[in-house]
């Protein structure tokens, strides 16, 4: 990848549309502009009607242009847009014209990667800009915008800053020649520690609802056959989604449907009921009932008789409901329980609460600011590691300042590490290759 | 004197640290050499504090020592009390510091310059360098006759427009009583090179007759001294005690009365002074809540009446330093031989040198020394080494000795000089070297030895003594594999209120605990004769050594893996006439930073102050490419 060259893509999906926009970005969007204006002069930042021409002279769209100059433009560079009608072939003519003119084709990512590194944004607000593009619900989108903005790297900033204060403190003590760290400055320095570390643990704490609320959780229905998982789903989704019947074995394939609970795209997956069986297909089915309970974040376990025993497994969180409340005369007093009728529709709100409880939505707050990838996660994850071995130094009755200083150092290379400072190109070339082409 | 030949390989412009050492190694290398300096009784000689070593420095005479420079050994034979900085703090950052008698150490220096065949030792003043298609070809002395040589190294200290500032008395001098030197800079600067100016202070010196030494403190040296340099096999230096006093608040008041008639203050000094070693007039100005300041007296010889005042450093008229002193506990009555004085004098620019030192415009011309703007003897005898070597490789027309920063002190040192903004006098600190758990000082031989033995700079001997130092430490380690059983060692472990063992422990595992130390090991498990090769000098510190080796394993193995990790930077290497205005993405600042540095490689230019994350970025997808 050349950082210099000048850029093109569409930044609209591909297909008809009313309009579609091209992006161009580098030292020449300015130059090509011209060359397919004939030679028209554009102001910064003023939307121009004009009509745009290929290398033969012909016209391709008469549409609006606006010039962004660098750098006060999303990449930092000289930005173009052109806003054409949303016709695949007029938006395929620019692009050739202008790859024809010395532009190249962007790869995904690219007009991004190259805000980062003309300094315009830092890593953590660059991956926010995949992660709003792809988000599902308002809220999600909206705790992006603030890391977009700035909170999260304000946060890591405040902390590296932290960081460094204690650094410093530390590495003096190995240079002034007084014997021994005095016993007031190792406490202060403690203090400093642990304060810090608490940051840290908050900061890393937030992970599950930040991962929550922009990448959805996975709802998994289990139960014997015939106890209304099927019925319990379409009643979810409040459509006829999955086959039912009064069969036993009815449902072989799992089926899978996305609902945005509190903001959160939840998926509910609704699998072949458990029992031994001679049928292969069934046998199959069970097989990969058991494999989405893997990779659950909530098991629905249902049963349709008080009697019967719960679905159980060590490691998940499982709520359990008992379903057909319809046929029973008995008030059953067990409040663990959840009582619901899928076919009549009720307790299912109870149940959706339950749910909103369970995956921890209603904490999510979208005044927060939440750690939402596993890189932002792991870089924290090791901050917090390398400050914990440090705390141990303090504890221990020798305290070996070099040693300190040097999980110190380790720490604060997470954090630049996590928002670009200091990343091997390896890294930049894996954030930036998440997101799509025309970004 | 012998008579002047007119052509030399090498040039060495001025006897101080750098000089010498540069000199003395071009010459073992088989160069012809000319030493010309200002003033032949003053070859080697210690400006300042009579000391040499202390925090971090300590470890760069050792490298000096392994790569063949004469600071250690100099040092050995002077030495009037050795004792280990930092022994509070882990052992990756001791640092051995001796006092020395500055007459002996410059005599010892110069009989090693008139041992020396090759060396030419001449008086005079250079006040040119022959320039011809920028290469250098020799210099000019005053009275205009010129010497040729196929390389030049400047090492001109605190002497290009030297002057001394005592209240509002000013001296031309280089140092006090010494001549300043002027034509150089001038020369120069003329030839595209950038100075400036910079200030150091010394403290006054005192008539030991008029100190009341009964209300001082004394301090001796280590009962077991660690010598500096791995030749010295016999090792039995004086225990001279120096004294330490302290300030008080009449003192303080005295000098902060008078802060307006030191010249340090008053900005009549044009440089700028170091942050670290302070002057008195500093410190009772940042640290006013403080009454007291340490003081040392340290005898400047064996029997001398001149006591230097660590501690003490000052601009201030000598009649206010008189009556602030006076004030002070056992100074009632002092005396000065001479009172204490700040001096600016002109540096380079170091960002003008390559990593050898040769400066990037004119080939085979080096700066060494203070004139890069460090400040130091140990800064400048490890600048003038290296630059010894390379004016040595280059006129051989070979590649240069490059020390990385993970290599030695030495090593950051000299990156550091090339790459930062030299805002203040460079002094060595512990904490400048990223990589110091590597950078032990009792593990120099093992760091430096292939370098030193590559470019010859020990000969037979001198690398085999050091070699049977490092077989002796092989055999320590592998001792610690041996184990311990619990009665050998439970009673240690519970003094030491660590848990005791219950079966046969490896003596690593138990070594890696925080509070035991390898002298609480059985003697049993060094029976096979593990360390008995080793010199006696060297023995303590081997068990030292042992010890870090296996306390820090997993550090060390942490800290190689960021090594190898700034490596992959290092050996991206940017072509001398890489354009930078031609890259859109540059910021300007980063733009007028490349071209006027012009970093050698990316890791350089990464470290350059003031370059941002995505400067570099930017530069490495364009070096790629
Ligand atoms: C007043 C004072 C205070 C200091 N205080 C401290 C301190 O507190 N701490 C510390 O670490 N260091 C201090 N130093 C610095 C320390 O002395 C130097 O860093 C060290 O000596 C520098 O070594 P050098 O070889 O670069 O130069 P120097 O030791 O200064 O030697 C320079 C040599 O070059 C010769 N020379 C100069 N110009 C010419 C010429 N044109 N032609 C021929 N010969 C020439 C001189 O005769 C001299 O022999 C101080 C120095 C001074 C003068
Ligand atoms: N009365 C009553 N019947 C229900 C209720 N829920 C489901 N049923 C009936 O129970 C039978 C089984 O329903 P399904 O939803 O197919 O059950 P399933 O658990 O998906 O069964 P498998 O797919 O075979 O595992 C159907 O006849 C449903 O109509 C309920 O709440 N009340
Ligand atoms: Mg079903």
């Amino acid at each position: 990848m050349t950082f210099g060259d000048t850029i093109v893509a569409p930044t609209t999906p591909y297909g008809h549309s009313s309009v579609a926009i091209i992006r161009i970005s580098g030292s020449d969007a300015a130059k090509l502009l011209s060359k397919l204006s004939g030679g028209r002069n554009f102001s910064n930042r003023r939307a121009t009607l004009s009509s745009l021409k290929d290398l033969d002279g012909n016209l391709i769209d008469r549409c609006l242009v606006t010039v962004f100059l660098g750098p006060g433009s999303y990449t930092g560079e000289d930005v173009v847009e052109i806003y054409s009608h949303g016709n695949p072939s007029i938006v395929e003519a620019f692009v050739n014209t202008i790859c024809d003119l010395g532009g190249r084709l962007a790869e995904p990512g690219e007009f991004t990667r190259r805000s980062f590194l003309n300094g315009k944004i830092d890593l953590v607000q660059a991956e926010a800009v995949a992660a709003l593009v792809r988000s599902k619900s308002i809220e999600a989108s909206r705790s992006q915008q603030k890391v977009l903005g700035g909170s999260l790297s304000k946060i890591l900033a405040a902390l590296q800053s932290n960081l460094s204060a204690l650094l410093s403190r530390i590495e003096h003590q190995l240079d002034i020649s007084e014997e021994a760290i005095s016993l007031s400055e190792k406490k202060s320095l403690s203090n400093l520690l642990v304060k810090i570390m608490s940051t840290v643990n908050h900061l890393k704490s937030t992970f599950s609802l930040g991962r929550l609320l922009n990448r959805g959780a996975t709802v998994v229905i289990v139960g014997e056959t015939n106890v209304g998982k099927s019925t319990l789903l379409n009643c979810l989704a409040g459509l006829d989604r999955a086959i039912v019947s009064h069969i036993p074995g009815t449902t072989r394939d799992s089926i899978e449907v996305e609902l945005l609970l509190g903001g959160v795209p939840v998926l509910f997956i609704d699998t072949a009921g458990l029992r031994a069986t001679q049928d292969v297909i069934e046998e199959e089915g069970v097989r990969r009932t058991y494999r989405h309970i893997k990779g659950a974040d909530l098991i629905v376990s249902l049963t349709d008789n008080p009697d019967k025993k719960h679905f159980t497994q060590t490691g998940k969180s499982i709520i359990s409901v008992l379903n057909k409340k319809d046929l029973r005369k008995k008030k059953i007093n067990d409040k663990s329980i959840i009582h619901i009728s899928a076919k009549t529709n009720t307790g299912i709100e109870a149940l959706k609460n339950r749910i909103v409880a369970e995956l921890g939505i209603n904490k999510i707050s979208t005044e927060d600011t939440y750690l939402s990838t596993n890189r932002q996660y792991r870089a924290i994850d090791s901050c917090g590691s390398a400050l914990s071995r440090a705390k141990t130094f303090f504890d221990s009755n020798v305290l070996d300042v070099e040693l300190l200083s040097f999980e110190i150092r380790a720490s604060l290379d997470a954090i630049d590490t996590l928002l670009g400072k200091t990343s091997p190109d390896d890294i930049l070339n894996r954030v930036f290759a998440t997101m799509c082409v025309g970004k | 004197m012998k008579r002047l030949q007119n052509k030399f390989d090498i040039i060495v412009v001025g006897a101080g640290h750098a000089g010498v050492e540069a000199a003395l190694i071009a010459a073992r290398l088989g160069k012809k050499v000319c030493l010309v300096t200002l003033d032949l009784f003053a070859v080697g000689r210690m400006s300042c504090n009579p000391a040499i070593g202390g925090l971090a420095k300590g470890q760069i005479v050792r490298e000096i020592d392994v790569l063949g420079g004469i600071m250690g050994l100099a040092t050995d034979k002077s030495g009037v009390q050795f004792k280990i900085l930092n022994r509070s703090k882990g052992k990756s950052v001791w640092s051995p510091r001796a006092q020395v008698d500055k007459r002996l150490y410059e005599k010892i220096v110069y009989s090693y310059i008139q041992k020396e065949k090759n060396i030419h030792l001449f008086e005079g003043e250079v006040v040119d360098v022959l320039i011809q298609n920028n290469a250098v070809g020799g210099i000019v002395l005053r009275g205009g006759h010129r010497i040729c040589s196929l390389a030049v190294i400047i090492t001109c200290g605190t002497f290009l427009g030297g002057l001394i500032h005592v209240g509002q008395k000013k001296i031309r001098a280089g140092r006090m009583g010494e001549n300043n030197a002027e034509g150089i800079t001038e020369a120069l600067v003329s030839r595209g090179f950038v100075a400036g100016r910079l200030k150091t202070g010394t403290p006054p010196r005192l008539d030991k007759n008029s100190i009341n030494w009964a209300k001082t403190t004394p301090v001796f040296g280590d009962e077991t001294p660690a010598p500096f340099s791995y030749q010295t096999m016999l090792f039995d230096p004086p225990n001279i005690p120096c004294h330490t006093i302290k300030t008080n608040v009449v003192c303080k008041n005295i000098i902060a009365e008078n802060l307006s008639k030191s010249p340090m203050f008053s900005g009549d000094v044009g440089g700028v002074g170091p942050r670290y070693c302070p002057s008195i007039e500093d410190k009772v100005n940042r640290f006013s809540h403080h009454d007291e300041h340490t003081l040392f007296l340290e005898p400047e010889w064996i029997n001398s009446n001149q006591i230097y005042l660590n501690g003490f450093s000052t601009s201030l008229p000598e009649s206010v330093q008189l009556r602030a002193l006076r004030a002070v506990p056992a100074l009632e009555s002092v005396r000065f031989f001479r009172p204490g004085y700040a001096i600016e004098y002109d540096f380079f620019s170091p960002s003008q040198l390559k990593a050898s030192l040769e400066t990037k415009d004119i080939s085979g011309l080096f700066f060494a020394g203070q004139i890069n703007g460090t400040s130091g003897y140990e800064e400048a005898a490890a600048q003038g080494l290296v630059a010894g070597i390379n004016a040595t490789q280059y006129v051989r027309n070979d590649s240069p000795i490059i020390l990385s920063r993970d290599e030695a002190y030495i090593g950051v040192l000299i990156d550091d000089l090339i790459t930062k903004d030299t805002l203040e006098p460079y002094r060595m600190f512990t904490s400048r070297a990223e990589y110091r758990i590597l950078l032990r000082f009792s593990n120099a031989h093992t760091r430096l030895i292939k370098k030193s033995e590559k470019f010859s700079l020990l000969d037979h001997r001198g690398l085999n003594k050091i070699r049977k130092i490092q077989c002796g430490l092989n055999a320590i380690v592998a001792s610690l594999d041996s184990t311990v059983s619990p009665i050998e060692i439970n009673e240690t472990l519970v003094r030491l209120k660590e848990t005791p063992i219950k079966q046969k422990t490896p003596a690593t595992t138990l070594l890696r605990r925080p509070s035991l130390e390898i002298r609480d090991l059985p003697k049993s498990i060094f029976s096979k004769g593990a360390g008995t090769s080793i010199p006696p000098p060297f023995v303590y510190e081997s068990y030292i050594e042992a010890e870090a080796i296996i306390k820090y394993e997993g550090y060390i193995k942490r800290q190689n893996k960021q090594v190898r990790r700034m490596k992959k930077q290092e050996n991206v290497l940017i072509p001398s006439l890489f354009n930078y205005n031609a890259i859109t993405g540059l910021s300007l600042e980063a733009k007028e930073k490349f071209s006027r540095v012009r970093p050698q490689t990316l890791g350089q230019a990464q470290r350059i102050s003031g370059i941002t994350p995505a400067d570099v970025s930017v530069l490495s997808i364009m070096l790629v490419t």
